[in-house]
């Protein structure tokens, strides 16, 4: 199965490694996350670049484990 | 305990109470009877400070403005303004690396690795939360025998003056004696840049032998650019017995490739630091006793991937289980996230009251039995709840060796936290307000603002900042009452009119004007009756001070007149800011006999209220009105001695010594004692390079002229050009046209100087001038050197009628020192136009006005046409003037003399020739002439004292030369910059 992830203008789409409950959602607000399979998709609008850098400092000091990120302004369609 | 910095003692908070007003001073109550003046601050019940001027007496005591200037040994009975304890009041414990705990896993590969990294100037260990890098550090320092100084950074250290009091805190825990020079220049205000401080850090710990470690520990909080370049340029330049250490979440942010380069770097990251199945078998067998099988812990290390703290986390949640095997399968076979998995478990394993105090006490940064017990619901036991955490092992951090302040692990904390705030999302607020009252009436102010400001109780805050503000104002710390004014909003801020009076002083240090304006607007529209009777003489003053960055005079003497109208009876520092509005207004004029009047009467206040920085500035201008007046030799003891004075009492404020060394530079040029104008040229550049400011608002122009003039004789064009270009961008950012066509002028002067005629005529071009226009002070330079270029274009007769009228506007306000300047003009322009009578005699009246005072450059740089005119005028007068007057005989002999030593302007020899061969980053930014000058004595093995003996600058000055030869050069070492420079022919190769 895949599945499209349509990047625009701010969009940002973060993949972590590991099942993150949905009860986190509010500590990466404005952020939603989205459970797939053994991953967590982590995605939403961020501002500006300063925005983009703070969330992955948080993620990481989560311990999180980065798979992949998508950001800004590229219309192609993804596969995942 | 408080200091009093009139009387230099310590006293109890009740006895002290302080007041203050334009970050000047602070005046006990305390019965000491030799005070000069006392004052009572009123507690009201609001707990509002309110300043009262008790007894002083106009008539009595005081000293007049005359006998102030007149003595000899200038405030003999006043006690120096001393920092007071504020300034270094360090948190101990962000020195302190905790002990290495019993139950560490020995890691003797790593400890190796880390040893052999610490051979080099940089080791950096980097690796996400929880993977043991401050423990590897603790460990190392077990085995090590080299002394280690520990910082530990938090946000706040994003300040540079913070980051750099801290890190030579963290250097004098291995000596106290370190680091003693550079800790002296944070003493001043404000501090000098990060990079200067280093730089004189360097040199201090390349003069000591012993070898030690400095670590900054979680440097990944630190964001702010000036500080990553300044740490770069510090590592770098170490000298080889330093090595520093870093612990970051991510990778610094640093310049590093010249020491990737050189193989002095290395790296220890996430990958070295995950435990291997061996170590986690004796982590969670051999520590935590909790007999694993071997599959079991393969299963665990591959779930958590060598994450120790997730480890950590599982053994907690094991303790106590009966199945252990079964929960590792569970574990080992769900995908959830670990942290958040364990995290559940371990806290739900706790007490409930345990679970309880782990969240209120999450909010607090660093706390102690006392300070968490005020936290807890119904009077918990603090002490008890952190002995039981610290036996538990529970993510506690000793942060002292007594056992009594603790932190939590930061991810720990971060997470509880966001726990708390899902569970009952408005206390973390109630109990941040808790923290901050524990913290106050403990005496932990600083902490307490911080507690309020996270709480958002802006009233709190407000009630914190308005007590505090004024004791930091006194001692300069302008940008800390800053800080905290700027984190609450501002619909608060502006519904406080004392607090809004102490913004204001802090915005006009730092020239945002307009913000100030707003804020004055604010204390004018929001401030009580009572109130407004204390705030608003000092107010109007406030609003003069920018009215005269704006050179705006009509406005100024209106503010002034109602500064002055609406001050309260009695009060002495009030009515110094007031008098310095009338000052102001007289500058602003060029009117010398009024300054000299406005001084005459500002410093009794001035010196009754203890007001040294206005002192100083007041006499300062006393100094160039003398100068202005042609009484050169008593403008510089005037200035000579303002220097020692401001050195002895503002030694935190070294930005009021800026002008006396500019305006004593173009006295000493014009006397052509031009060793002397360079050391003064020196001492202001490095004040203005210190300090990153220039001086006081008005006379900017006059500064900048001195030090350019003098600037483009010794050939340093480029450097008087950056200077006026500088200070063009502060006159925008003032809005204030007159002095920026003023500093325009001086541009074009110094080109016609330089004999570039294109760049004078396109000035000339654009001005707006005309030889009709009405003579005015404000734009004097502009017309004397539009004279200037009128003679210079050969248009003599249209400059005649235009220094004619200058003449008399100069004259009537008493500046003689332009009087002579015109003369000058004049004569050079009648003989240009072929009328040698009137030539003559234009150049006598000079002659006459600069004698007794031997003035020289006036005449000199006039160059050719002035030679040959005062040759003829001597050929033609000659006789009569041995008759008449001989002393202007023997002055114009002397000056001829002169013409024919100096003809051709000093120009300063520039390194030529070699330069091929020096390294590229050399060309980028090549030594100055003075520091080839320092070069050259370095070579010759003189030291800083010595050096500064011959080139009669202070050691601190040569100190700062070497430091920057040194760093252009790249070198550590005298011998290795003497080495270099020879090499590249920078001195010569035998000395």
């Amino acid at each position: 199965m895949t599945k499209e992830i349509q990047t625009e203008e701010g969009f940002c789409v973060i993949k972590v490694r590991g099942i993150l409950e949905p009860r986190w959602e509010e500590w990466f607000d404005p952020m939603k996350i989205l459970i797939e399979s053994d991953a967590t998709i982590i995605s939403g609008y961020i501002p500006d670049q300063p925005a983009l850098t703070g969330l992955i400092d948080k993620i990481s000091d989560f311990g999180l484990t980065v798979i992949s990120i998508k950001y800004g302004d590229e219309k192609n369609t993804e596969e995942s | 305990m408080k200091h009093c910095p009139s009387c230099n003692r310590f006293y109890s908070d009740e006895t002290l109470s302080f007041c203050l007003d334009d970050g000047v001073r602070l005046v006990g109550q305390h019965g000491s009877q030799s005070h000069s003046t006392q004052y009572e601050t009123a507690r009201q019940s609001s707990g509002h400070q309110i300043l009262q001027a008790e007894s002083f007496n106009f008539s009595n005591q005081i000293q007049t403005g005359q006998a102030i200037i007149d003595e000899e040994k200038p405030g003999m009975s006043f006690p120096q303004s001393k920092q007071n304890e504020w300034a270094s009041q360090r948190l101990t414990t962000k020195l302190y690396l905790p002990p290495a705990r019993q139950t560490l896993v020995e890691r003797p590969g790593l400890l190796e690795q880390l040893n052999e990294g610490l051979k080099g100037k940089l080791t950096i260990i980097s690796a996400p939360a929880g993977f043991g890098k401050t423990s590897l550090v603790t460990a190392w320092r077990e085995t090590s025998e080299m002394p280690l100084a520990w910082f530990s950074l938090d946000e706040e250290d994003n300040d540079p003056t913070r980051f750099a009091d801290y890190l030579l805190g963290a250097l004098q825990t291995i000596d106290a004696r370190l680091a003693q020079e550079s800790a002296a220049l944070l003493q001043i205000s404000p501090a000098p840049p990060l990079k200067i401080i280093l730089t004189s850090l360097i040199n201090e710990i390349c003069e000591t032998e012993v070898e030690f470690v400095v670590a900054f520990d979680d440097y990944h909080v630190i964001h702010e650019y000036k500080i990553h370049e300044a740490l770069s340029f510090f590592i770098e330049r170490l000298p080889p017995h330093a090595h520093t250490l870093i612990t970051s979440r991510s990778n610094p942010p640093l310049l590093l490739s010249r020491l990737r380069a050189r193989g002095e770097l290395k790296e220890l990251r996430a990958a070295d630091l995950r435990f291997r199945e061996a170590e986690a078998a004796v982590f969670l067998n051999d520590i935590m006793k909790l007999e694993l099988e071997s599959r079991d812990i393969a299963a665990l290390e591959e779930r958590t991937e060598g994450w120790i703290t997730g480890l950590q986390l599982f053994a907690l949640s094991l303790l106590g289980r009966e199945n252990k095997s079964e929960f590792v399968k569970e574990f080992s076979g769900d995908h959830r996230f670990v942290l958040d998995y364990l995290l559940e478990e371990v806290l739900n394993h706790q007490p409930e009251k345990i679970q309880d105090f782990l969240l209120r006490t999450s909010v607090l940064n660093r706390f102690n039995g006392s300070l968490c017990a005020a936290l807890l619901e119904n009077g918990g036991d603090g002490y008890e709840s952190l002995e039981y955490l610290n036996r538990a092992n529970l993510f506690l951090i000793p942060l002292d060796n007594k056992n009594e302040w603790f932190r939590y692990h930061h991810l720990f904390s971060d997470l509880l936290r966001f726990k708390l705030k899902q569970k009952q999302s408005n206390l973390a607020a109630e109990l941040q307000t808790r923290a901050s009252l524990w913290c106050e009436e403990n005496g932990l102010f600083e902490e307490a603002v911080g507690y309020a400001l996270a709480a958002k109780d802006w009233e709190r805050a407000l009630n914190l900042v308005e007590q505090l503000a004024f004791k930091l104002i006194f001692i300069a710390k302008f940008e800390r009452v800053k800080h905290w004014v700027e984190a609450i909003p501002e619909e608060a801020l502006k519904r406080r009119p004392m607090v809004c009076n102490w913004y204001v002083p802090a915005l006009l240090y730092t020239e945002e004007f307009d913000k100030a304006e707003e804020y004055l607007q604010v204390i004018m529209d929001t401030s009580s009756e009572e109130q407004q009777q204390e705030l608003m003489s000092a107010s109007w003053s406030s609003r003069c001070y920018i009215t005269i960055a704006r050179a705006d005079l009509k406005k100024t003497l209106d503010y002034s007149k109602k500064a002055f109208d609406s001050l309260p009876p009695g009060d002495v520092i009030r009515a110094s800011l007031a008098q310095h509005t009338r000052l102001g207004c007289a500058v602003l004029k060029g009117d010398m006999k009024e300054i000299e009047q406005a001084v005459l009467e500002t410093l009794p206040l001035d010196r009754q209220s203890e007001h040294y920085y206005f002192e100083v500035r007041a006499r300062t201008i006393l100094g160039f009105a003398r100068a202005m007046q042609g009484h050169l030799r008593e403008s510089e003891e005037i200035l000579l001695a303002i220097i020692r004075y401001a050195e002895e009492h503002l030694p935190t404020r070294p930005d009021a010594r800026i002008y006396p060394h500019s305006f004593l530079c173009d006295i000493y040029r014009e006397l052509d004692d031009l060793d002397n104008a360079r050391v003064q040229l020196d001492e202001a550049l490095t004040l203005i390079e210190q300090t990153e400011r220039e001086s006081y608002v008005v006379l900017v122009s006059e500064n900048l002229k001195c030090l350019a003039l003098t600037l483009e004789m010794i050939g340093e064009t480029k450097q008087a050009r950056e200077l006026i270009e500088n200070g063009l961008k502060r006159m925008k950012k003032f809005g204030n046209e007159i002095f920026a066509r003023q500093l325009r002028a001086l541009n074009a002067l110094l080109a016609l100087r330089r004999g570039d005629a294109a760049s004078a005529g396109a000035w000339a071009k654009s001005c707006g001038l005309s030889p009709d226009d009405e003579p005015s002070y404000e734009r004097e330079l502009e017309h004397l050197t539009y004279a200037r270029w009128l003679l210079a274009t050969d248009k003599p007769e249209l400059a005649l009628p235009l220094l004619a009228r200058l003449q008399k506007n100069a004259e009537k306000a008493a500046r003689i020192h332009v009087v002579i300047e015109i003369l000058i003009l004049q004569a050079l322009s009648h003989h240009s136009a072929g009328s040698l009578e009137e030539a003559i005699e234009k150049l006598e009246g000079a002659l006459e006005l600069a004698k007794s005072q031997i003035y020289v450059r006036s005449f000199l740089d006039e160059g050719e046409n002035m030679s040959r005119l005062l040759g003829q005028s001597l050929k033609q007068n000659g006789k009569r003037w041995k008759k008449e007057n001989p002393e202007l005989l023997n002055y114009a002999l002397k000056l001829n003399e002169a013409f024919g030593v100096s003809a051709p302007l000093q120009k300063s020899p520039k390194p030529e020739a070699e330069t091929a061969s020096l390294p590229w980053w050399y060309l980028q930014d090549p030594l100055s002439v003075r520091e080839l000058e320092v070069l050259q004595l370095l070579a010759q093995g003189l030291s800083n004292p010595e050096i500064g003996t011959k080139l009669f600058i202070s050691s601190g000055t040569v100190k700062r030369h070497v430091g920057k030869i040194y760093q252009k050069l790249d070198v550590h070492s005298r011998v290795q910059a003497v080495e270099l420079a020879r090499k590249f022919h920078l001195i010569p190769i035998s000395n």
